[in-house]
């Protein structure tokens, strides 16, 4: 038993698989996100996912084929050209990763070109997302995350396991819209329900712990994304906000870009597992996309 | 196997892609950090930095004596082209947003002389559930008041 689990634990990935379920999961996202987000070019979606079965349907290993990942980056661009400000950053990390498969397509399936550019991709990603919230007014003081708390936003699995914080957290969203139809403060300031005790402090630490693990792990997996520490940080921040926050689209596209720098098999499942679970989330509706 | 590039060609296919991220996320936090738009959008990677642009309202204000007008919430009283416009909470740029409350203000025959964008103030959340004015804007003059975080 311990020799097989110690076997497995050793295994190394195999690039080329690892890549192909790169592809295959990545593919997943862009259906489950073409079909859920919101938009309002009806036929652009028609045609696209009619171009895209089509050659499923018609072409040998369609998903290695430059033509099927030009068809989804032309969908992807027309939707970023047409909403540029609208659009999520899920369309732009989409896009980037489209152009890396593009790129790792066109050099003679170079493994290390599109380990690289994921590489870069995340590491960037996770920094900039870090370094925002670094930058942003009352974010470092705690009190965008304690506004969050108040509203049943953050820490999202507590709606669930205790009945005074869904109960607090409605009564506040309740009172906030109340309040927002009259101008400015006139009136009497409505007070909230602390949903958890000692709710300021717990949101000031985790504000603090969710800045600097993003940006450290950025950085880790931008200048080594192979190694054990950086697949550690980058695991704890999309975890961590994955229990925090509902972000599930956006953590399975990270989770996706760190799939090809993966060293070991059994990091390889586990990161499946992950984006499997988010993807369902998204598709019960238990996590954002 | 193919022979490996050298030169320009070799950095594009290795750093281009992470080249025009960085362009694209540094372009988002100057319009962020000075032309207001929200850190939700634009690339450039700052979701759950700031309250989301969906909880801003959008108030009218037509002359002295008038009460002002929640723009936003007019959307049933005009047809669909003019709701869309009207949905002004959604639009993430303040720039856009103003000009869609002047034209939302011009379809529903409204002199609309400041437009004022109002967001939750997270910082005294647990003294209380106040808003605070972001930006204020008026049409006559073109100018733009950014009010103090």
């Amino acid at each position: 038993m311990w020799n097989k689990l110690k076997t497995y634990l050793d295994q190394q990935a195999n690039a080329t698989q690892s890549i192909k379920l790169t592809l295959q999961l990545f593919f997943t996202f862009i259906v489950i996100f073409s079909t859920r987000h919101q938009s309002p070019y009806v036929y652009l979606n028609f045609a696209f996912f009619i171009a895209l079965l089509l050659q499923l349907a018609l072409v040998t290993n369609a998903l290695m084929k430059p033509l099927f990942w030009y068809t989804i980056l032309f969908f992807l661009a027309i939707r970023l050209y047409a909403d540029y400000y609208l659009a999520a950053n899920h369309l732009f990390v989409c896009i980037y990763l489209t152009l890396a498969i593009l790129v790792y397509l066109h050099t003679g399936k170079d493994e290390g070109v599109l380990r690289k550019n994921f590489q870069i991709i995340l590491g960037l990603v996770l920094f900039f997302s870090g370094f925002q919230k670094l930058i942003s007014g009352g974010y470092t003081h705690g009190q965008f995350f304690e506004y969050m708390l108040y509203r049943g936003d953050f820490l999202w699995p507590l709606k669930y396991l205790s009945p005074h914080f869904a109960a607090a957290t409605q009564a506040n969203k309740a009172l906030m819209q109340e309040a927002a139809q009259s101008y400015g403060i006139a009136g009497t300031v409505p007070l909230l329900t602390a949903p958890i005790p000692h709710a300021a402090a717990v949101a000031r630490v985790l504000t603090h712990t969710s800045v600097w693990l993003e940006i450290v792990a950025g950085i880790a997996v931008l200048f080594s994304g192979k190694k054990w520490y950086a697949h550690a940080l980058a695991a704890a921040t999309i975890i961590g906000v994955a229990i925090t926050r509902q972000e599930f689209g956006f953590l399975s596209l990270l989770t996706i870009s760190a799939l090809p720098l993966c060293r070991w098999r059994w990091l390889l499942h586990a990161y499946t597992v992950l984006i499997v679970l988010l993807h369902a989330g998204i598709i019960i509706r238990l996590g954002f996309l | 196997m193919p022979n490996k590039p050298t030169g320009l060609l070799h950095y594009l296919q290795y750093y281009g892609i992470g080249t025009l991220l960085l362009l694209l996320a540094g372009w988002q936090m100057y319009e962020s950090g000075w032309r207001s738009l929200t850190r939700w959008k634009g690339g450039g990677f700052g979701m759950y930095a700031e309250v989301h642009y969906g909880a801003r309202y959008l108030w009218a204000k037509c002359g002295a004596g008038t009460q002002p007008v929640r723009l936003d919430t007019l959307s049933t009283q005009a047809s669909s082209y003019h709701r869309a416009l009207l949905n002004a909470q959604r639009q993430p740029h303040i720039q856009h947003l103003a000009e869609l409350g002047l034209q939302a203000g011009a379809v529903l025959g409204m002199a609309i002389d400041t437009l004022e964008v109002w967001a939750p103030n997270v910082a005294t959340i647990s003294n209380g559930y106040t808003m605070r004015p972001m930006v204020t804007y008026i049409p006559a003059t073109n100018q733009r008041i950014q009010h103090v975080e």
